[in-house]
């Protein structure tokens, strides 16, 4: 599936949260609920450069990022993306520069209370493998 | 030294796990990290957790996995679970549906979140 399918386009589109799971240095696997925008055919997600997300993205750019359309509980679809991310510096916390973004899997946790520069991720949608599935049922 | 946290404790977030909005699950792979949506019981405290069974990039028995059960959209929403531990092969529970592999996830470490919560707090009191 193509990141420019339809398909893949409208849950990016009615998605508001994407959970992207990274590895650490020493491989071992973790998963974040980011925000992210979708610009230019890109998807940033939104963090601060401290947390354990960026510091993954930083020693391992490869990513899987979860879609699903959380305010419609009826929509069962996931979007799921592979690829790779890179982190972008954008300066001071600003929300608006927060969400940087690039094509399937961004989104911007909490600018906390921090004074940390904000960062994004950045993963071109050339090299992502989108597929979207049925949500799996709740027990 | 102070910082920022928000983190909750996790009995007051109980309400994720008996409700699961949105849960999902996060393994190593060799070619990168999985996600995979996850239908989760919460059983007897037990994290009982399904994907389906032609699902790609599971997990093995005995593999590290990080189980995020999540819900929210707006900023001040958002709250989560978040438990890693390792994956065993179960069977399913009493009454689930088939076409599911399930897992049992044995936590090593659980954290809740709640972004309404942020706070600054000691490192003493993290």
């Amino acid at each position: 599936m193509k990141a420019a399918d339809p398909a893949v386009l409208e849950v990016l589109r009615r998605s508001m949260v994407a959970r992207i799971a990274t590895p650490s240095r020493n491989g071992r696997p973790s998963i974040n609920p980011l925000y992210f925008v979708q610009v230019n055919g890109q998807i940033w997600l939104g963090t601060v450069e401290w947390t354990l997300a960026a510091r993954n993205v930083q020693a391992d750019p490869r990513v899987r990022v979860l879609f699903e359309v959380e305010r419609d509980p009826s929509d069962a679809r996931v979007l799921r993306i592979r690829g790779r991310a890179r982190v972008a510096r954008t300066g001071r916390r600003s929300v608006r520069t927060t969400f940087v973004s690039h094509a399937s899997t961004c989104r911007r946790p909490g600018e906390s209370a921090t004074r940390s520069p904000m960062s994004g991720f950045c993963g071109s949608a050339a090299g992502t493998t989108p597929r979207v599935r049925r949500r799996a049922d709740r027990a | 030294m102070r910082r920022v946290t928000r983190n909750v404790d996790l009995e007051a977030a109980r309400d994720l796990l008996e409700r699961v909005p949105r849960a999902c699950l996060a393994v190593a792979g060799e070619d990168g990290p999985q996600a995979l949506p996850v239908m989760l019981a919460w059983r007897d405290g037990r994290y009982l957790a399904a994907i389906a069974e032609d699902a790609p990039g599971g997990p093995s028995a005995g593999q590290e996995a990080v189980l995020l059960v999540d819900e929210g959209v707006h900023f001040l929403d958002l709250r989560a679970v978040y438990i890693r531990g390792r994956v065993e092969t179960v069977e399913a529970p009493e009454g689930a549906p088939s076409g599911r592999s399930w897992f049992e996830l044995l936590p090593g470490k659980a954290v809740a979140w709640e972004y309404r919560k942020l706070r600054e707090v000691s490192d003493e009191g993290c």
